[in-house]
């Protein structure tokens, strides 16, 4: 009927009453029901979780023990800043907001877990290292949803398969662009093969949650070329997005002593002048 | 003879209301014929109702302006289709719970009830998104049907509480 969207402030965390009011004349009584809610500090860190996952990523491997880690975090909190500013800018309300925060957070998460942990599957085979990746950013996905607290319902399992279908997009983009690259290390190559096959998997995942969802709900759309079309445009707006936040990894990721050989070695990429060297 | 006529018709024509009259009598408290079908009692339970539309299992949607507390209805099953309250609030049936859609049978001599309308509860629905604490205002009927008014002026309001101490308050915005 009607909703209202309350920003909880952190000294209201706790045992809430709500109560609501109307005048319904004859109907019933001005005065509605009080509703107990239980506010707990820890909802008022978004997406805690995540921010919990990052720092073990970046701690637990020895191999992520040195300074050089922390450049990680620049293009974590990069997008995560340029998010807050393109939010103020949508025509959405707080709680859809809420949703696209949880969407990009668990990408620049998920991407970031990546690159701290990715390189242990560079020394096995392209199968093995697809699988191990594709476990990571889905689960850092899956974690991503529920620490957002949207519950374990149907709208959570469409917001799990959704971003896990664009997280997959950026390790199936790394590994296209690899692959492409047949070996060789071109900078410039790389990032437009990446970005192509990025937003080219983001497309195709679209029409898969599409038919994945009709499927398990056993109900298919009439007007399927015109669901069809929105699907390409979602596909191509949500796969640009994911590219930008990838980007920002290679961008960074690039210039760093610590990812540049990580990323060449699990892309099977050699430099002309270095030689990729797997980290520990 | 004409006099003998007149006579003989009359009685006729007596004799014949006569019959009709220990006829009626006769059956007056029986059981109504194939061709009266017969009807049964449905006891609303609930107030403010100004419309309330059935459906019956033939299909057809039985409307009633301003019902009592007791529809007279021919035999059969019905259930509920839509209701409107004083005020504009609506129940449309996609906003009736499953228990309300179920089939009620009208008969003969057993009365069935059928609850719906005021006095109405005014509930809040919470749920967290992230940050955010949604609040969804819902208003319901005696048998746990939603309302929707038919205006969006004068939303209703609320309070939030930590203890005593008041932490929050709005109007809430139509969706």
């Amino acid at each position: 009927m009607c909703s209202y969207s309350w920003r909880v402030p952190f000294h209201a965390c706790g045992e809430l009453k709500i109560v609501p009011s109307n005048n319904l004349g004859a109907l019933g009584p001005t005065k509605g029901e009080p509703t107990l809610y239980t506010w707990h500090w820890y909802y008022c860190v978004p997406g805690m979780a995540l921010w919990i996952v990052l720092v073990l990523a970046m701690g637990v491997p020895r191999a992520n023990r040195t300074p050089g880690v922390l450049l990680i975090l620049v293009p974590v909190l990069g997008v995560y800043v340029v998010w807050l500013g393109v939010a103020r800018l949508l025509p959405f309300g707080a709680s859809d907001n809420e949703v696209f925060a949880m969407m990009v957070l668990s990408l620049a998460v998920g991407t970031a877990s990546l690159w701290l942990v990715g390189h242990r599957f560079a020394d096995g085979s392209w199968l093995k290292m697809l699988i191990g990746a594709l476990a990571v950013a889905v689960g850092v996905a899956f974690v991503g949803t529920l620490s957002f607290g949207f519950g374990l319902g149907g709208e959570t399992a469409q917001f799990v398969f959704l971003v896990s279908i664009l997280t997959a997009a950026v390790v199936l983009g790394y590994a296209l662009a690899g692959w492409m690259l047949r070996g060789r290390y071109r900078p410039f190559r790389l990032i437009v093969l990446l970005s192509l096959g990025t937003i080219a998997v983001s497309v195709v995942g679209m029409f898969l949650l599409f038919a994945v969802w009709s499927a398990l709900s056993g109900e298919w759309p009439s007007m399927l070329v015109q669901i069809l079309i929105y699907l390409l445009i979602a596909g191509l707006v949500m796969g640009t997005c994911v590219t930008l936040i990838s980007l920002s990894f290679v961008l960074i990721g690039l210039r760093s002593r610590l990812f540049r050989p990580r990323l060449l070695a699990c892309l099977r990429l050699q430099s002309a002048t270095e030689n990729p060297v797997p980290a520990a | 003879m004409s006099d003998l006529g007149k006579s003989s018709s009359g009685l006729f024509v007596g004799a014949f209301l006569g019959a009709m009259l220990i006829y009626a009598c006769a059956f007056a408290g029986e059981a109504p014929s194939e061709d009266s079908p017969a009807t049964g009692e449905l006891h609303i339970e609930g107030g403010g109702i100004t419309n309330l539309t059935l459906e019956s299992e033939q299909g057809q949607h039985p409307r009633f302006s301003a019902p009592g507390e007791i529809l007279t209805l021919p035999a059969g099953k019905y259930r509920l289709s839509e209701v409107a309250l004083e005020g504009g609030y609506t129940c449309p049936t996609y906003l009736m719970p499953k228990e309300q859609g179920q089939w009620i049978t009208v008969a003969p001599g057993q009365p069935a009830t059928l609850k719906v309308g005021a006095p109405l509860r005014q509930v809040v629905r919470v749920e967290r998104r992230a940050r955010s604490m949604i609040l969804n205002y819902e208003l319901h009927g005696q048998a746990g049907e939603r309302y929707v008014p038919a205006t969006r002026s004068g939303p209703p309001t609320f309070v939030v509480y930590k203890g005593e101490r008041e932490v929050a308050s709005g109007d809430f915005e139509y969706g």
